[in-house]
């Protein structure tokens, strides 16, 4: 079998808080412990997980924004540091990032044109008339106008915002979208706009995403696979059937049981699926009952496998 | 259930809110909100909803006024009143929970004595004995060690508990009205509803009425007895919550229902599709002047949550 498109291999990353006291010991934060991770070309993976857990700086390390503090990650089994690795703009060219908050992404002064047209020169792919073309076509593939090129960031609704967004990402024809929160700051009716042109230029360009959400039915309807991580580990991770169908760690059915749904409540039918059996005499960890402290060092764990591709973390 | 419902608390009527006298905001918006009712109002960005609430409680800032209509607080035009009035009235008998507590709490001065000020100013009560009662009420609310925690600064607490602070700063004085405005939007999934649940338990136990503002539909149906739909600043209709879910009747009610991703919805081996709110309404449905869309109210139900 050839090797996945990307592999995140025993990932963790670490930050150094401040010493509480003078001559106190240096704290460290585990913000991620170990994660591995692999995505398949055409794939859409998603991490899910509350804020602080870590599926944000997961998503920056394989972007290139985050150094690890170990761990490796892969593209088609090379690695993306250290000696022989893809400079900057090559990896430009592999993963790009779509943001939560398109306007905090896009720069005010810059007409959309110039700042989709931007990327082509700065990596000669194109210039001049050339540029305009594939910009203007750009525009098209997601749902805009070809003339708002010359329009500036504010002069856009939310929902035209993220489209450009998108279109910034694309750009440069990369493998990998890295989607941060793409349509947590968006209405209702505006994210299934959205989530459908995503879907859509998937299927039309060959894309494989990463998914970073928290909103769980969103991740249902768009994700291939989904891992959930808590306090920086992944503690579940499945086909997104398997993990929606047969929630089994106790924090993935927390987050599904959490998620209000108006017709489950008013009906009273509100059930979060029956969990996978685990083998007999292992425990989850770690313990959801109580907080973890995400500087202590973490109880020795493994993923174990439930069901097919299904695998969820129990305690040693 | 009792053949006649009881006078409204607060009762909206035709309220028109303009931005620099040139722009309609609000189209004319009626309805009332019964005691220890909790009534919720969705609609998307821009459609109003927001600058409702902010208009019951007399926070409009400028460019945005109140060009119409009236608003009736128990058996008083709020509108009539004196700007001392209506401050007498707000944080007494009618508070608001904001969605981002972080910036409506004041960074330096410690949550205690922020809570504390509710009883000084609108009880008279001494700082000492203010204190004590603000440590009261940050147990009512369920923050753990509410000792420490009134000595703590805003900063140094989680989303949720600064949620929690404002919830009992609110409701300090037993008002008899509470505005919500999106007040879970900004915490994660885990977290909002055990913030719900606390919204609902102490304004059933009090009598509190609650105007609920969400574009959430599951807060929504989690939370209320009545909705009201708002789109384009008008309200396009009213019913009570399961009637609304089972029956809707304008068709953005419709497409808003339809756009929603919902949990077990999708099918195994398809790709998950969303129904696009255009799809469901057309153009000409929105943004036009007509009546709002009601239905009585049925035998009033326990809040759920």
């Amino acid at each position: 079998m050839s090797a996945p498109l990307l592999e995140i291999r025993d990932l963790s990353v670490h930050f150094t808080l401040p010493r509480q006291t003078p001559f106190g010991p240096k704290r460290i934060l585990r913000a991620v412990q170990g994660v591995n991770l692999t995505l398949n070309e055409g794939e859409c993976l998603s991490i899910v997980g509350e804020s602080g857990c870590g599926k944000s700086t997961t998503a920056l390390t394989v972007m290139g924004l985050q150094e690890p503090t170990s761990g490796q990650v892969l593209y088609r089994g090379k690695p993306l540091a250290g000696p022989g690795a893809p400079g900057r703009k090559e990896r430009a060219r592999i993963a790009q990032m779509v943001f939560q908050d398109p306007y905090a992404s896009l720069n005010p002064r810059q007409t959309i044109g110039s700042t989709l047209a931007a990327q082509l020169a700065l990596h000669g792919i194109a210039r001049g008339s050339e540029a305009r073309d594939r910009v203007a076509d750009m525009l098209t593939r997601v749902g805009l106008q070809p003339d708002h090129a010359g329009r500036f960031p504010h002069e856009f609704s939310g929902g035209q915002r993220q489209r450009i967004g998108i279109a910034r990402a694309l750009m440069l024809d990369p493998q990998i979208l890295v989607l941060d929160e793409p349509v947590s700051a968006l209405d209702v009716s505006i994210q299934a706009q959205i989530i459908n042109l995503l879907m859509d230029l998937q299927e039309s360009m060959g894309l494989s995403y990463i998914m970073i959400s928290h909103d769980l039915s969103v991740v249902e309807h768009v994700s291939d696979r989904v891992a959930v991580m808590y306090f920086g580990r992944v503690v579940e991770e499945g086909g997104w059937q398997s993990v929606f169908q047969r929630p089994t760690h106790p924090y993935t059915r927390r987050l599904i049981g959490s998620v209000p749904d108006a017709e489950a409540i008013l009906t009273g039918a509100r059930r979060v699926p029956d969990p996978a059996p685990i083998p007999e005499g292992r425990r989850f960890s770690p313990d959801i009952s109580a907080r973890p402290d995400p500087s202590d060092m973490p109880e020795p764990s493994s993923l174990t496998e439930i069901g097919p591709g299904h695998r969820v973390r129990l305690a040693d | 259930m009792s053949d006649h419902l009881p006078d409204p608390i607060l009762s909206v009527r035709d309220l028109r809110i303009c931005a620099a006298r040139q722009h309609q905001i609000l189209h004319g918006v009626s309805f009332d909100i019964l005691p220890g009712e909790t009534y919720g109002l969705v609609g998307e960005s821009g459609s109003g909803k927001s600058v409702t609430g902010l208009a019951v409680l007399g926070l409009l800032k400028r460019p945005l006024a109140v060009n119409g209509g009236a608003l009736y607080f128990k058996d008083r035009e709020l509108l009539k009143l004196s700007a001392r009035e209506r401050r007498r009235l707000r944080g007494d008998r009618m508070a608001m929970v904001f969605q981002e507590p972080m910036t409506a709490l004041n960074p330096l001065a410690t949550i205690g004595r922020q809570i504390a000020e509710m009883f000084v100013i609108h009880r008279g009560m001494g700082w000492t004995q203010a204190r004590a009662k603000a440590v009261e009420a940050l147990e009512n609310v369920r923050v753990p060690a509410p000792e420490e925690r009134a000595r703590a600064y805003p900063h140094q607490l989680s989303g949720g508990m600064r949620q929690r602070v404002m919830i009992a700063m609110a409701l300090a004085c037993r008002p008899d009205l509470l505005i919500a405005d999106e007040p879970t939007t900004a915490l994660d999934v885990t977290v909002q509803a055990g913030v719900l649940e606390l919204i609902a338990d102490l304004c059933r136990a009090e009598g509190t009425a609650v105007l609920l503002v969400s574009h959430d539909l599951g807060v929504i149906a989690n939370m209320c007895q009545r909705v009201g739909v708002m789109d384009r600043g008008r309200l396009v209709e009213e019913q009570d919550t399961r009637a609304l879910f089972e029956n809707p009747l304008h068709p953005y009610t419709r497409g808003l229902l339809a756009a929603r991703p919902r949990l077990g919805s999708r099918i195994a081996g398809q790709r998950g599709r969303l129904t696009e709110l255009d799809q469901v309404v057309t153009a000409s449905d929105r943004g036009r002047d007509a009546p709002t869309l009601v239905t009585p109210r049925g035998p009033r139900e326990e809040v759920t949550a």
